[in-house]
């Protein structure tokens, strides 16, 4: 057992074992490190400016990775067993780097408030692929707010970069020392204990448990990207936390024939990587779902367990049937997606208990799914209705449906009473019009910020209208 | 994707690009703190209208961190305004619009800061606020009087057309989303002065409404900016206001004290673009041909006047955009709501006088069932010297070219009949296509303003350092300016430094505003080098007429006109010396080798009361033309492609320039597309973050974006013939708008006269209506 945490910080190490844990991560690098090429704009991951880079072992695939991340909403607690690099550490001999040029040369930086950001989400992006096209810049650079340049010469910078010329950040900092902090210290459990805060980051689940029953109030701290907002925005104070991050088994993703199964910490990159070339309606959605830097750290457990009314993931995982798996004291249990949530933020999990992993059933044969995000802008932007259709045909008839909407109630719906309306019916547009009509008699929208009562009745019933398009036209 | 020639000569690059992309560029919470120095937080109200019965510090003055809690009594004036004094820095007995600063907490800490503010309590007697225009206007709440301009007849003129059109036009507000929010740090100075650094367009009028706050004289106060982080218009003038209150708790404690305002706090306290409504009738005959136009403009200024009779007026000089009006009466009022005092923003009204036009535009084409590109082409300013409806000749006008080469290089005709297609056939989407227009006057509309001055000091090694009034918020005019004071030299522009804008060297300046930055502190920066180069060229003949000579006396005249600065030399036909040798002799010379200029725009004025007038220097000219793709069950819009042709006379830098053009393209389209401000019933802002609040992001930009410059060397009134570009291509976001009007158009929706600005998926879709796709 650690009493401090440990990271290296542009190649050199640091350990704290004080209330600096607590710090979100940009405060640490401006305030306390003096870095002050990372910017903070929003406070709550939403533009990118504090973007930096987080090198750390992959566990799922023991790879040493290098990813962005937004520091204003990563809690420096988290960040044991890291390595940072921030715009100061990436100069190469000093001088500016081939990313860095091209920027310079196509004026990429105007005012020059979010070029650090956007530096350091290029970095991620020439760390990590091969190939360069402009849809590619543009998925990279989603988590990055410019309100100078309209993005042209960010692009044109991009594309410019001669990548035979980037040196990897594995590359520029491969000290020994270093490397061996990445990929070969083990996971131990880590307890930091201050007179205002308490960090706990055991390295087993039923350590966690017990942590659980000994703290009933203790709050999980995945990756912290909505709990982090919330530190900032003053809405929640955090006394006490209990992170899953040094637990090796948090970070399984099995895939097999029948299931997905993914563990607690298992980030929704890691996700869209394992995914690659299956499950193509979840691989798309998840390739728009959220920003490069909130999906690095974020996961799917973390996006459940948080129960958010309108989170994106979870219309799909109620149509598909997923199964919650649960651990407490007295071992383990599995509870249906479905039947999870009870109300807003209230789902089925007792105060000892934790979510060990999330699975979900593979479509099988002849199953059509679709996922639908609705909001002001298309990429990183909160839905004001999303929604999941899963069905299978027999011939002309509907055999089976699975419906679920999302932002249209005080938690996420399922819509059994049109479900079982509608099967055994004939796949028709008359059918699914009538039923369009009748999604309104299940769900009760709000009116908010992002959309009025009246918008999410009518989206709800035009996407059903949808789903029928796009079903009837895959099968021409 | 983008038309240019990056090897021009012109282009060299942004002069801070290297320190932003290693993060070296230091912005105002960039300094490092000095010992002792204190954070402030801004304690804000919390209802939209209602007298202050008391405000209670004890709580937070009992925090252990906290020095202080400041009010508004604590000012020796607590009241500022850009034009009229009306808006207290912290309200102390009527609160005006919610979030209003009431309090200033100063404390060791910024967490000390923040938190103490809650601590803050303020008891108010409630009073009813007004939210809108319409209420505004039912309540009798002005804070303007009625503007008006004329020209010919139009009330006969529109009895007599053959078709009329009346309507309301709505457009909203727009939040700046300077990456930077409002940020400023005071450090007390000897002898009861004050230095401010602040990120601010305006040095000038920080240091002016700090001195009257503070009840110290001009010459007390020094303010610096180095460069902001983004300003749009947004720290025009309220900068001023932050600034005023971090060298208030200055005063008080002697330290140096920083205000660093959250992007949420930021969001909630300033004012915005002026959302405004509009009421308008036109007439026109068969073809689309306009023969009256009147508008009355209502402008939302919120709660206090700021800048507001100014961005109303420059909302009525574009009305016609770039259409010829023979007959209108256009007439406009400020009206007073509980909001945040609404202030400039790129366009400065423009965009909302051009966006009714293009609208009504749209309008007369469907209503008339011809294509609007007809509409435009046929109503467009040509080159017969037409005046505006203030007066004012359109002189070298490049417009009708515009139109034609855009319309023969996107083949418009194939692209609509390609878009004709489209919506015959999909059942799930809509097309639309518009090309609009800009024709934005180049000018502060207040005559005095437009004056610069620069100093310029050239060192014994031949480099040069520059200084103006201008101030760097991205836009690259320090770039513009080291180009025109490389090229004077004739030396290359990495030997040529602009320096931060400071009080102490540039006095009585201007804001960098109004598209006029480079224009006017580029112009001045020129006078200076000119006074430099008269005595350099003196001294290079009499050397070449006797090398040997003890002292050189420049002192008398002699004609320089043949010597040439190209080339790091200095050049007639008979001699041919090196700039840094004859730099170096100036000074053992004794010959000044520094010069202040100054500039004042030639041949403008206006006349208010007669609505008449020479308002502009000149126009800066350009068209769009857009395609958006609508999926017609959410409203959802993509931009599909975009082309700009744009006329900046002869471009000073066009790597600069693209970049101007390709940012207020997508800020426009952001205006008239997704960001959309909510609030409470209360009048809380709702959205005031990028969570809620949605700038365009990269994945929003057109899927096809060409931008390209025409030629155009008849500009010879502007400095170095070019012209100015920070707002113009603003307007053209509109293009995307009016093909969302476009694609509204082929479908049955029968209320599409009604569309408002921003066109959200959610307004789109009132437009739609809940027709069944299957």
């Amino acid at each position: 057992m650690r009493d401090y945490i440990q990271f290296y910080l542009n190649g050199e190490l640091h350990k704290i074992n004080n209330k600096l844990i607590s710090l979100n991560l940009s405060d640490y690098l401006r305030y306390e490190k003096n870095l002050r090429g990372t910017k903070v704009v929003c406070a709550e991951g939403d533009c990118g400016a504090c973007t930096v880079m987080l090198g750390k072992k992959n566990h799922s695939t023991g790879k040493l990775e290098y990813q962005s991340v937004n520091s204003c909403i990563l809690m420096v607690a988290l960040l044991d067993g890291s390595h940072i690099v921030t715009v100061e550490g990436i100069k190469t001999e000093g001088k500016l780097n081939e990313i860095q040029k091209c920027m310079v040369e196509n004026n990429g930086a105007q005012c020059g408030f979010c070029t650090p950001g956007f530096i350091m989400s290029l970095t991620d992006m020439f760390e990590n692929k091969e190939e360069i096209d402009e849809k590619k810049c543009r998925n990279f650079l989603t988590g990055n707010l410019c309100r100078c340049t309209g993005y042209g010469s960010i692009l044109d910078a991009a594309l410019s970069v001669d990548k035979s010329k980037v040196r990897k950040l594995e590359d520029l900092y491969s000290d020994k020392a270093l490397l061996d902090f990445l990929n070969n210290s083990k996971l131990e459990s880590v307890e930091v204990k201050t007179d205002e805060f308490e960090f706990y980051a055991p390295n087993s689940f039923e350590k966690a448990i017990e942590l659980k029953e000994e703290f009933p109030k203790i709050r999980i701290i995945s990756s912290a990207t909505d709990i982090g907002v919330q530190i900032n925005k003053d809405r929640f104070e955090p006394h006490r936390l209990l992170s899953l991050q040094n637990i090796k088994d948090a970070y399984k993703l099995d895939i097999d024939s029948a299931f997905i199964k993914v563990g607690a910490k298992v980030s929704l990159s890691a996700l869209e990587q394992g995914l690659e070339g299956q499950e193509e309606e979840l691989s798309e959605f998840l390739r728009i779902f959220a920003s490069p830097q909130i999906k690095n750290i974020g996961t799917l457990v973390g996006n459940v367990a948080n129960g958010s009314p309108i989170g994106d993931t979870l219309p799909y995982l109620i149509v598909t049937d997923a199964i919650v798996v649960i651990l407490g004291p007295s071992g383990e249990r599995r509870v249906n997606f479905s039947t999870f949530y009870s109300g807003y933020k209230q789902m089925d999990l007792k105060s000892d208990e934790l979510i060990s992993s999330i699975e979900i059933p593979r479509l099988s044969k002849g199953e059509i799914l679709k996922i639908y995000k609705v909001s002001r802008r298309k990429d990183l932007d909160i839905s004001s209705v999303n929604a999941a259709f899963k069905l299978k045909l027999s011939e002309k008839n509907i055999e089976d449906i699975q419906i679920s909407f999302g932002g249209v109630g005080p938690t996420v719906l399922r819509l059994p009473k049109l479900e079982k309306e509608l099967i055994g019916k004939e796949f028709t547009a008359d059918v699914f019009r009538d039923a369009s009509h009748k999604i309104k008699n299940e769900i009760t929208p709000m009116s908010d910020v992002r959309g009025s009562k009246e918008y999410r009745y009518l989206v709800a019933k035009n996407l059903f209208q949808r789903f029928f398009l796009e079903v009837e036209g895959s099968r021409i | 994707m983008k038309k240019y020639n990056k090897k021009h000569s012109s282009s060299n690059p942004h002069d801070s690009g290297a320190s932003h992309v290693s993060g070296e560029s230091v912005f105002i919470d960039d300094r490092p703190e000095q010992v002792g120095e204190l954070h402030l937080a801004i304690v804000m109200s919390e209802v939209a209208h209602g007298k202050i019965k008391n405000i209670k510090t004890d709580k937070a003055k009992d925090h252990a961190d906290v020095v202080t809690v400041l009010t508004g009594d604590d000012f020796c004036d607590n009241t500022w305004g850009p034009i009229v004094k009306d808006q207290p820095l912290l309200a102390n007995k009527l609160i005006s619009h919610y979030s209003e600063p009431v309090a200033l907490v100063v404390a060791k800490t910024r967490e000390a800061a923040y938190e103490a503010r809650k601590l803050v309590e303020v008891s108010v007697d409630e009073l009813e606020p007004v939210f809108s225009v319409d209420n505004a206007i039912a309540n009798s709440s002005y804070l303007s009087d009625e503007f008006q301009i004329c020209q010919g007849e139009s009330k006969e003129a529109l009895e007599k057309s053959k078709f009329k059109l009346e309507g309301i036009f709505e457009n909203g507000g727009q939040e700046h989303f300077y990456l930077e929010s409002q940020a400023c740090i005071s450090y007390p100075d000897e002898n009861g002065n004050i230095h401010i650094e602040s990120s601010s367009q305006h040095p000038t009028e920080v240091q002016h409404v700090v001195a009257h706050a503070l009840g110290l004289a001009q010459h007390q106060v020094v303010c610096v900016v180095k460069r902001m982080g983004g300003g749009f218009g947004g720290k025009e003038s309220q900068a001023s206001h932050m600034a005023a209150l971090a060298a208030l708790a200055t005063k008080a404690t002697g330290k140096p004290c920083r205000l660093v305002l959250t992007k949420d706090d930021d969001m909630k306290i300033t004012g915005k673009r002026h959302p405004f409504k509009n009421w308008y009738k036109v007439g026109f005959d068969e073809k689309g041909k306009i023969n009256a136009l009147e508008v009355n403009f209502y402008a939302d200024g919120g709660a206090y006047l700021d800048l507001s009779p100014a961005i109303l007026q420059r909302a009525m000089f574009h009305v016609d955009n770039a259409y010829f009006l023979e007959n209108a009466t256009i007439k406009g009022r400020v009206v007073k709501t509980n909001r945040s005092p609404n202030t400039a923003f790129r366009g400065f009204g423009g965009p909302q006088g051009a966006a009714v036009i293009e609208s009504i535009i749209e309008d007369i084409s469907q209503k008339l069932k011809v294509d609007s590109l007809e509409v435009r082409k046929l109503n467009l300013y040509d080159d017969s010297g037409l005046e505006t409806h203030y007066g004012q000749k359109v002189e070298n006008n490049f417009l009708p070219k515009i139109f034609s080469d855009l319309e023969t290089k996107v083949n418009y005709k194939k692209w609509r009949k390609e878009v004709d297609d489209f919506n015959r056939s999909s059942v799930t989407h809509v097309k639309g296509l518009s090309l609009t227009a800009t024709k934005f006057g180049i000018s502060f509309t207040s005559k005095f303003l437009n004056q610069a001055n620069a100093l310029v000091n050239v060192h014994t090694d031949g480099t040069v350092q520059v200084s103006t009034g201008a101030t760097e918020m991205g836009q690259g005019v320090n770039t513009k300016i080291q180009g025109i004071v490389s090229e004077a030299f004739g030396i290359s522009p990495i030997d040529v430094r602009l320096m931060p804008t400071s009080t102490e060297k540039n006095h009585n300046t201007s804001a960098t505003a109004a598209s006029s930055g480079s224009d006017l502190n580029g112009a001045a920066a020129l006078v200076a080098c000119q006074e430099i180069k008269i005595n350099l060229a003196k001294l290079a003949i009499l050397k070449s007429k006797n090398d040997q000579e003890d002292e050189y006396n420049t002192e008398r005249d002699i004609d320089t006109s043949k010597v040439h600065f190209k080339d790091n030399m200095i050049t007639s036909s008979s001699f041919s010396y090196s700039f840094k040798e004859i730099v170096a002799l100036a000074y053992m010379n004794r010959i000044s080798l520094g010069a202040r200029g100054h500039f004042k725009t030639p041949e403008i004025h206006y006349d208010v009361k007669k609505g008449k007038g020479r308002p502009f220097l000149y126009f800066t000219n350009g068209a769009a033309v857009s395609e958006v793709l609508i999926d017609k069950a959410t409203g959802d819009t993509k931009i599909l492609r975009t082309d700009i042709l744009m006329d900046l006379g002869r471009p000073i830098n066009e790597g600069i320039d693209y970049g101007q053009v390709a940012g207020a393209f997508i800020q426009g389209l952001g205006w008239a597309t997704g960001e959309s401000l909510e609030y409470a019933d209360s009048g809380e802002l709702l959205s005031h973050s990028p969570t809620t609040y949605k700038i365009p992001s990269i994945q929003d930009t057109p899927r096809e974006f060409n931008i390209e410059f025409i030629r155009n060397n008849t500009n010879t009134i502007n400095v170095r013939g070019s012209k100015a570009v920070g707002e113009p291509p603003f307007l053209l976001g509109l293009s995307a708008w009016n093909a969302i009007k476009n694609a509204l158009h082929y479908t049955d929706s029968k209320t599409f006269d009604e569309l408002t600005l921003p066109a959200t998926p959610e307004v789109i879709m009132k437009q739609l209506g809940e027709g069944d796709l299957i």
